[in-house]
């Protein structure tokens, strides 16, 4: 009973903790960002398992970690010397065309794991790239030359305007207010158009909009067919 | 901003409960050593008035042990314990050799609870 109460008790602080640190901490990791989920996994786990260590001895150095990422992140923000110490600086390993192996053996990278870098993002010709970029979080950026480029809507000149994407407005049977709301769609237009598809709010699984009032329903898996 | 002043004032707090349980922990283990020592000393001409004391020790020890315990670990709380409730035993039977080393081992192992939470750089490295 003690050990289920202590898992729940450091399971919200951890949870409080990472909400603190911000979502950043949810995406890819920065070393620093890396070094604080492992220690806090580890220091959590400890006062679970063992009754005889104080619950104390677990909370203060999860709140002390996370405090101090919160504080280095913030300083970072404001100071690049600071960033590029703690978060290192994106390296370039292929420039112009050209690969630095003197840059790739910097930053430990392999040509199998440039290679697969490239292949993750659909490249599979090493000289289909201009640039490419180790980051920080040891993700790989590419710049692809001209004529490996996708063709753009730029390119050919073609004229448009920038629209926003569908929003989810129904979510499993529940009315998703704040996007209504975000794109300006009144309760009285999603209810004529639930009406008129002879559909309840309940019996929707998914529905999207946009602001042209265009939209795409998915009934719930009883009244299973696509609705645009 | 606003999660910064938070986790400041969190670690403000942390601070301050740290060096306030410090504060607390070094002048309860002074005072109880002392009472061990005062014991001891009380026992060479009168063992039966020791015993009670070395009971009112006891029994003050078990309310502390529990406020301790939110932050230093069991086994040395529990070995000052045993160390307490060994020299009233001993005392009871009238061994005083016995009686007097466990009281000092007690004294030592009280003294040595503060000693072990102060931030020296011995106890930090």
């Amino acid at each position: 009973m003690i050990v289920f109460i202590r898992a729940i008790l450091l399971y919200l602080l951890i949870i409080f903790c990472m909400r603190l640190m911000g979502k950043r901490q949810l995406g890819e990791l920065q070393p620093s960002e890396l070094v604080i989920t492992i220690l806090i996994s580890n220091i959590a786990s400890l006062p679970i398992e063992d009754n005889s260590i104080p619950m104390v001895m677990g909370i203060v150095p999860i709140i002390v970690l996370s405090g101090f990422e919160l504080i280095t992140s913030s300083i970072s923000l404001k100071s690049k010397r600071f960033r590029n110490l703690v978060s290192g600086k994106p390296v370039v390993i292929i420039r112009g065309g050209k690969i630095d192996q003197k840059a790739m053996r910097e930053v430990r990278f392999s040509v199998d794991d440039l290679m697969e870098s490239l292949r993750g993002q659909s490249i599979f010709d090493i000289r289909d790239v201009q640039y490419a970029i180790v980051e920080t979080t040891g993700k790989v950026s590419v710049f692809q030359k001209h004529d490996a480029q996708t063709v753009t809507a730029k390119m050919l000149d073609i004229k448009g305007s920038d629209a926003d994407p569908p929003a989810v407005v129904i979510s499993d049977g529940r009315r998703i207010g704040a996007a209504m709301e975000a794109y300006s769609l009144s309760d009285r237009w999603l209810e004529s158009v639930l009406r008129e598809k002879g559909l309840k709010e309940e019996e929707i699984f998914l529905m999207t909009a946009d602001r042209n009032h265009q939209y795409y329903i998915v009934p719930a898996a009883a009244k299973k067919e696509v609705i645009q | 901003m606003r999660r910064l002043a938070v986790i400041g004032t969190l670690l403000a707090l942390i601070l301050a409960a740290g060096i306030f349980s410090l504060c607390w922990l070094q002048s309860y283990t002074n005072r109880l050593a002392g009472d061990l020592e005062a014991a001891a000393g009380t026992a060479e001409t009168d063992p039966a008035q020791a015993l009670e004391q070395l009971a009112a020790i006891e029994e003050d020890w078990s309310r502390a042990e529990r406020k301790i315990g939110l932050f230093v670990h069991e086994s040395p709380l529990r070995r000052i314990g045993e160390a307490i409730a060994a020299s009233a035993e001993w005392l009871r039977l009238g061994e005083e050799t016995e009686f007097r080393a466990a009281v000092r081992t007690a004294a030592y192992l009280v003294r040595d609870l503060a000693r072990q939470e102060m931030p020296t750089l011995k106890n930090i490295f």
